[in-house]
């Protein structure tokens, strides 16, 4: 293993009586995007920020390349202008007094790099970044597409050890996002540079990262690919999070091997098998089962498998276009789910639901807290953006 | 998973420079806290004791006693406060919307009006009071003659409550429209456009949305105002004086130059004062902690006009009107005073001459007085604009620990009349060892005008470093630039614009104060304004109008100079 580019060291900080960072670890390796992702007000932008050394860690060290630039216990506390690093801010924080070219020179200046040299770069940068032409527009005069790939190519043109990217892409509507998005990973790859992101938006944090840290109330859930991340979630907030999830809150029947048996509330005294669970339990615990929607079947009334299957009312269908979304009702609870309109000609008023027990994973309700607050009181909504094996098992024929 | 196992560079201790700027932040609270403090302690200490300035002091409580049994001195403070009021409502109405108008409208010729208010801000009081006694004097006032000829009668009168709140409104709307109108300029447009759509008229929209929206700079600008129009000294004594209407600081005035000097009531009416002051700015203070200011980012924002319609050239007749009587009317008329033999007597033979004129070109303590204002204006604005713009910076822009203390500071002198502060300084000067040398030269009044000219100038500067996102100095700061690289290139810049103007300001308001030097300036340091109010106090009022000519081109000229410059760096930074 490489030494990495960045080694956080249980940061803490303090806002008064909040503890907005709280004990915060983490290594980014070099060539590598990691993304904290998580909420507003969990704490990302507040760590981002004491790695660029815009806010002080109240605890902890970061290294930089190895060289500690930030040690509570040792006293350092190395000046953000001297950390090498680069950083596109959320407003992009463009100088209006200056033009394209003197913003996007500005790092080589301050660094007295030579005339010849400065042009030389600021031009290469532009290239890579579209702007060539643009040298001598008045920064102001820009659109927020073209602002942010200044500011992209400001932070760029010194090589910094570490480009840091604060929710850069929030400021722009959604077309230009998902373009910037594709052009910003085509970016990385080709400048090689080590990344660290900061975003709420679950989809540039999966097709960006290499790895992601989860982020809630100040701590890190959970740190790993995407893959890792959506497919092996450390905590049900982490699973709540990213993606989509149907819960139904039970109690444990029987603890076997390697699987648990719940019992659903409510009248129906539906019994589920779940083959993952990583909480000790034991019969009688409270629990939730949790599923994503791509995982579980739709089946008509009466045609679904016999084990691991609910019964749920239709209470509504709403039309998206190519897709429906199903408004279910079961125990009282309504959950959403969107599947292909060529299903919804077969299905009656009743549907089963078939949840694999292999898909099926079983948290302890005491980790219930610190997750998503439900949209509504008796209401869980999940939507299932590709259901492709509700289709595939409604289809039957 | 290890640490790397290579040696590393021992690292620096970066804590150095933290200390260092701690310390240097540190010794600017001292001075400003001296500044400030001493001035007001000693006032407030000389309210107790009877004795003249050094000499052995004597302590009673007779001075407060007096004031608050005079009934002269209660009158006094009823006075104040009656003037005020009416005044600052007055001007506030109709600087938000000259403001407003003037920003968000396509009113015809709005440039050129913008100029004309900006030019009435700095016209001084005193030539602006004799305009006018030239033109509502009861007798020959020249509206009042047209009124004799035609109605038979002279409806006005210069000498009274009415005329005083006049004089002062005609001076005051100018502050306003230029305080209120940039930070109208800075208002998003789709804030309006949205309460539009959601079918709200254009004044019900300035009403509900831009108002509220605009209250932190409008609460600004009122007490700004309010306190400045409290200072008001030379107004009341040209207009007040004659039929016995004072107002605490001409009785202050009254009490001062009274033989033997009433120094301890002054002082305790001007704690009083004082009191009324910073209870003002404490709830000033409060109301603006729970408002969001910071709207200005580095991403750009629409700034889309209004269109008035068929309305146009009856608003801009209106607003022309009053440009023109704030402005233009009174200095013309007093032009045209310095060339009469006698103030409004068209009647008697050969009424124009140029021999003010000429007797006061020639007369050597003319030369001397404008060299003196010179330095007592070059010399504060340079100074001042230097020291407001750290303390301002030092506010807003960092985390020193007392930042609040010296924010509060940097306001009190607002609440210290000019004439206290003046006798107040005078004090401090005896007072202190390494002050004493002062005594007599202008560099007294160059401390003193730096003084009273800091609230404004910390303030202007503030209301734009507040504006100006920390995200434009980050990004300097991680593009490698430190922190004084940063402060040049960045944050200097995109205040040059507002510096200039505090420059200028401080210039103006050094070359037309009157009430803050008038106790320190000797006959060797006496600036032109000075001359002016003795010349007019004194019954020379043809030689004052021609000395106030002279002061109100001074203030022009270096206003339109100021202007060339400031507007150099603010194009650089618009387009």
């Amino acid at each position: 293993m490489t030494g990495s580019a960045l080694d956080a060291r249980n940061l803490v900080k303090r806002f008064g009586r909040v503890t907005a960072v709280d004990e915060v670890s983490f290594t980014v390796d070099e060539g590598e995007v990691l993304t904290l992702l998580g909420p507003s007000g969990c704490g990302k932008t507040t760590t981002l920020r004491m790695v660029a050394g815009f806010e002080k860690p109240d605890a902890g060290e970061i290294d930089i390349a190895g060289r500690t630039v930030y040690s509570a216990a040792r006293r350092i506390a190395v000046q953000p202008e001297k950390r090498a690093l680069g950083m596109v801010f959320q407003s992009y924080a463009i100088w209006p007094h200056m033009t394209v070219f003197e913003n996007v020179a500005y790092p080589l200046t301050v660094r007295r790099v030579s005339a010849g040299e400065i042009k030389e770069k600021v031009y290469q940068t532009l290239e890579l970044v579209g702007l060539r032409g643009f040298e001598e527009r008045s920064a102001m005069a820009l659109s927020g597409g073209q602002q942010q790939r200044v500011a992209l190519a400001r932070a760029l043109v010194y090589s910094p050890r570490i480009l840091l990217l604060d929710e850069p892409l929030s400021n722009l509507d959604a077309k230009l996002r998902g373009q910037m998005r594709i052009e910003l990973k085509r970016l990385q790859e080709r400048v090689n540079v080590t990344v660290l992101f900061v975003t709420h938006d679950q989809v540039e944090a999966m097709s960006l990262s290499t790895r992601l840290a989860v982020m809630n109330h100040g701590k890190i859930e959970q740190v790993g690919t995407p893959q890792e991340i959506y497919e092996q979630p450390a905590t049900p907030y982490v699973e709540d999070f990213i993606g989509h999830v149907l819960r139904f809150s039970g109690g444990v029947v029987e603890r076997g091997l390697d699987a648990v048996l719940v019992e659903v509330d409510g009248a129906s005294g539906t019994r589920l098998r779940a083959e993952n669970s990583d909480d000790a339990l034991a019969a009688g615990d409270r629990v939730f089962a949790a599923i994503r929607p791509e995982d579980l079947e739709l089946h008509p009334a009466g045609e679904g498998p016999r084990q691991n299957t609910i019964r749920a009312v239709v209470e509504k269908v709403l039309y998206l276009g190519s897709e429906c979304e199903l408004l279910l009702r079961f125990e009282g609870v309504v959950y959403s789910l969107v599947v292909s309109r060529a299903l919804i000609s077969r299905l009656g008023t009743d549907v089963e639901l078939h949840l694999p027990p292999e898909h099926l994973r079983v948290w302890s309700e005491s980790r219930r807290q610190g997750t998503r607050t439900e949209p509504q009181v008796t209401e869980t909504v999940a939507v299932a953006t590709s259901p492709a094996s509700a289709v595939v098992a409604g289809s039957g024929a | 998973m290890a640490q790397p196992a290579v040696a590393l560079p021992a690292p620096r201790a970066q804590t150095i420079s933290i200390q260092r700027s701690a310390v240097l932040m540190t010794l600017l609270l001292g001075i400003v806290a001296f500044l400030v403090l001493a001035p007001l302690t000693l006032m407030l200490l000389s309210s107790f004791q009877l004795a003249r300035p050094g000499q052995p002091a004597v302590y009673s409580l007779a001075g407060w006693q007096t004031a608050f049994t005079d009934r002269s001195i209660l009158n006094a403070l009823l006075n104040t406060f009656g003037l005020s009021v009416v005044r600052e409502g007055i001007a506030l109405v109709a600087g938000v919307l000259l403001a407003w108008l003037i920003a968000r409208t396509d009113l015809i010729g709005k440039h050129v009006l913008e100029f004309v208010f900006w030019i009435a801000f700095f016209l001084p009081p005193l030539p602006i009071a004799m305009g006018w006694i030239l033109l509502l004097d009861g007798q020959f006032g020249l509206i009042n003659q047209w009124f004799v000829s035609v109605f038979g009668v002279a409806p006005f009168s210069i000498y009274s409550f009415w005329g005083i709140v006049w004089v002062h409104l005609t001076t005051t709307i100018g502050v306003k429209v230029l305080l209120l109108a940039p930070a109208f300029r800075n208002l998003d447009a789709a804030l309006e456009e949205s309460s539009r759509s959601c079918g709200v008229t254009t004044l019900g929209t300035l009403r509900r949305i831009v108002v509220p929206l605009m209250a932190p700079a409008i609460l600004v600008a009122t007490v700004l105002g309010l306190i400045r129009s409290l200072d008001a000294y030379e107004i009341e004594l040209l207009l007040g004086s004659p039929i016995r209407l004072f107002v605490y600081s001409t009785k202050i005035r009254d009490l001062v130059t009274f033989e033997p000097p009433q120094y301890a009531p002054a002082s305790a009416l001007g704690s009083v004062l004082l009191v009324v002051l910073l209870l003002l700015v404490a709830l000033q203070r409060l109301y603006l902690r729970k408002r969001v200011y910071r709207t200005v980012s580095g991403r750009g924002f629409s700034t889309r006009v209004l269109s008035l319609g068929r309305w146009r050239w009856l608003i801009f007749t209106g607003v022309a009107l009053i440009a023109v009587t704030i402005s233009v009317l009174p200095v013309a008329v007093l032009v045209m005073g310095t060339f009469m033999r006698a103030f409004g007597y068209f009647n008697i033979p050969n009424p124009w001459t140029t021999e003010h004129w000429q007797r006061v070109l020639t007369d050597p303590v003319l030369v001397r007085s404008f060299q003196n204002t010179l330095v007592v204006g070059f010399g504060s604005a340079i100074i001042g604009t230097a020291l407001y713009a750290v303390i301002a910076y030092v506010i807003v822009k960092t985390h020193f620990a007392a930042r609040g203390l010296l924010d509060l500071l940097s306001w009190l002198p607002w609440a210290i009349p000019g004439i206290l502060m003046g006798l107040a300084l005078l004090w401090t000067v005896f007072d202190t060892p390494f002050l004493l040398p002062l005594y007599g030269t202008i560099w007294v009044l160059v401390l003193a005008l730096v003084i009273k000219s800091m609230p404004l100038g910390v303030q202007l500067t503030k209301s734009v470093l507040l504006q100006l996102g920390d995200e434009l100095e980050e990004a300097s700061r991680i593009a490698g630039g430190s922190w004084f690289t940063t402060y040049r290139r960045v944050v200097l810049p995109l205040l040059a614009p507002t510096l200039i103007t505090v420059a200028v300001v401080g210039f103006m308001s050094a070359a037309r104060d009157i009430s803050t030097i008038v106790l320190l300036g000797s006959g060797q340091s006496r600036t032109l304004a000075l001359l002016a109010l003795d010349f007019a106090y004194g019954g020379q009022f043809e030689k004052a109008t021609v000395v106030s000519v002279l002061t109100v081109a001074m203030v022009i000229v270096a206003a339109l100079l100021a202007r060339a410059l400031g507007g150099r760096v603010s194009i650089g930074s618009s387009q």
